[in-house]
């Protein structure tokens, strides 16, 4: 680990600071989202998809091609809170929420630095798109999650030693059975461990052997057993194995007329467009021309925006100071990237969901490199924090579909790339 | 012993416990009709009664008839989308729908005209597929139909559509143990 910089934040504070962020996370999360008693966009395909599974071991809505834990996770919140708003969302609540946390920790491990840890979270904590697909049923929340504590249990066993390795492999296996976003970055998460592990001369047999245990025996375990509803249908691994080249070979088929709802999909802008253009859309309810509801999406613009400079600014960096741990946000990113990029199918933009923890320690790491160099810290950080909870604050009731009062929204309103209704 | 050892050891009798789960747990949730019974029904309906009465779970069906949608076969069988009905409910993971030669063209274009939206055919050597959430379904002309299963099958058979040198075809699978059906069900 490099050494700890010239931080303004103290480490007792930082926690302090910590729990406050973790207080509004949760509060966004939280606060009204399970008062809207009907489905929210994609909930429509993925509660139904979830209780089939749960039910019958068969996904529905046409959508198998994912993997299942996403669906069953839903199912178990259903079966334990009911066939109600608590039952679809709470899941993704705890998961965007605790995300928060995770990266918080992973910023520490990474800059060992409380300033950039804190930026980090704030980020990710009041992002309104990443609140917004929390409130809702979208498998990008877990699937982040999962993969945010496959890295923090690695980054754990590699820099401090512990033993989490067989967690990791369990984290590993929860990742990838919620989606396929991170199949480049998870062995770039190995082959950093066994990069540093062999740097400090300790790569043995015995270590190699831990690796092939705990990091790929036991995520096909984890994955494998995960299957066991679509199992319980009668099927084989023979027929696992066919069915997983018929779901690559189906999604590689997709084009922009197979969805039913193609408006939206551009609406979210292709993927290149992301971390370049503002944009908001979404869907509304209005009571009258004064009020309304509002579910918004958007790709955060005052921060996503600076993500490609940053990421440019922390590689430089990283490389310069021949910070190997530092490089690893912007691998993540660009090997999670390249893979939306190289997709041969259109996209939704939620998917960006899996890049917004790299941006984010990628940005709180190039804002506190500025703050440094122009020796103006507590200005930068205070700025950057608070630039996030009142942009999150603002944001919130357009995400959030809370009654509220069109003329303070307006300026945001009139950039609606597209407005559906619900 | 040390700690790595115990945890690889865990670890390694949980994968081989998985793989021997995912070999051994569906077939021992598949469930069959008792005692071996043979059917006739005049619609889908019927039959989607049958299944469901005869308890059977995680099926191959082999299904020789003319029309796979209800939307082509208008006063004619099937008149609800059993298969779908089937698939989503667990009782069949997977079809093989074998239709006369001399329609083969016509269900390729019914088909291609239903599914094209949806999902796309796989297309294969003897057919095409349709790749449904619920399982494959298996669309091929009675000329290119191996019967090449090694577990019992439910069986339908819509009567009238056959000429008579297809149906003995069809007899001789039977005959000959190439298929075997504890629950045949034959629409009249």
């Amino acid at each position: 680990m490099n050494e700890d910089m010239n931080c303004t934040i103290s480490e007792k504070n930082s926690w302090k600071f910590l729990l406050l962020i973790l207080i509004l996370a949760t509060f966004f999360r939280l606060w009204g989202t399970f008062d809207l008693n009907e489905y929210i966009e994609d909930e429509a395909i993925h509660i139904p998809n979830a209780i089939s599974l749960g039910s019958y071991g068969t996904t529905a809505n046409w959508n198998w091609h994912h993997p299942q834990l996403s669906g069953l996770i839903i199912y178990s919140t259903i079966s334990i809170f009911g066939d109600n708003p608590i039952g679809w969302r709470s899941s993704n609540a705890f998961f965007g929420t605790t995300s928060v946390l995770l990266l918080f920790l992973i910023a520490r491990l990474i800059y060992n630095n409380s300033s950039a840890s804190l930026i980090a979270a704030t980020l990710l904590g009041l992002d309104p798109f990443h609140i917004y697909l929390s409130r809702t049923t979208y498998m990008e929340i877990p699937a982040t999650f999962f993969f945010l504590l496959y890295l923090y249990l690695m980054l754990e066993y590699t820099e401090k030693k512990r033993n989490t390795l067989p967690l990791a492999g369990i984290a590993m296996g929860l990742t990838i059975a919620v989606k396929a976003y991170f199949v480049f970055a998870i062995p770039l998460v190995v082959a950093y461990s066994a990069y540093k592990i062999q740097r400090r001369s300790e790569l043995s047999r015995t270590i190699i052997i831990d690796f092939i245990f705990s990091l790929l025996l036991l995520p096909v375990t984890v994955y494998l057993m995960l299957y066991f509803q679509w199992f319980s249908r009668g099927y084989t691994l023979n027929e696992f194995f066919q069915m997983k080249s018929d779901a690559i070979w189906e999604l590689q088929k997709n084009t922009l007329a197979s969805f039913a709802n193609k408006d939206f999909v551009e609406a979210g802008g292709k993927p290149w467009e992301w971390f370049i253009k503002p944009m908001f859309w979404g869907h509304q309810r209005l009571s009258n021309i004064e009020e309304g509801r509002f579910l918004l999406q958007c790709n955060n613009p005052p921060f996503r925006l600076l993500a490609l400079p940053s990421l440019c600014i922390a590689t430089l960096y990283a490389w310069k100071k021949q910070l190997i741990q530092e490089l690893l946000p912007p691998l993540l990113f660009c090997s999670c990237y390249l893979l939306i990029l190289s997709a041969q199918r259109p996209m939704f933009s939620y998917s960006s969901t899996a890049l917004l923890p790299f941006a984010y320690l990628a940005i709180s790491r190039a804002a506190t490199l500025y703050a440094i160099r122009i020796n103006r810290e507590k200005l930068i950080y205070s700025f950057f924090i608070s630039a996030a909870v009142i942009w999150g604050a603002y944001m919130f009731p357009l995400i959030s579909a809370r009654l509220i009062p069109v003329s303070p929204f307006r300026p945001i309103l009139s950039m609606v790339r597209y407005m559906g209704n619900f | 012993m040390p700690h790595r050892i115990i945890i690889n050891t865990a670890i390694l009798i949980f994968f081989l416990g998985a793989i021997a789960f995912s070999y051994m747990y569906g077939p021992y949730k598949r469930s069959y009709a008792t005692p071996h019974k043979t059917i006739s029904v005049h619609s889908a309906k019927e039959l989607d009664n049958i299944w469901r009465s005869s308890s059977v779970h995680g099926r191959i069906a082999i299904i020789f008839a003319r029309h796979l949608n209800p939307q082509f076969s208008i006063n004619g069988f099937p008149e609800t989308d059993y298969i779908d009905t089937a698939m989503r409910h667990g009782i069949i993971r997977a079809a093989y729908y074998v239709v006369p030669d001399a329609i083969w063209s016509d269900v390729i274009s019914e088909n291609l005209l239903k599914n094209s939206s949806m999902a796309p055919l796989k297309t294969t050597n003897s057919g095409f597929i349709i790749l449904h959430e619920g399982g494959r379904i298996n669309v091929m002309p009675l000329s290119k139909f191996i019967p090449e299963l090694n577990e019992n099958v439910l069986v339908v058979i819509e009567e009238k559509i056959w000429s008579s040198q297809e149906r003995l075809k069809i007899d001789n699978y039977f005959r000959s143990g190439l298929l075997t059906s504890d629950l045949v069900v034959r629409i009249e």
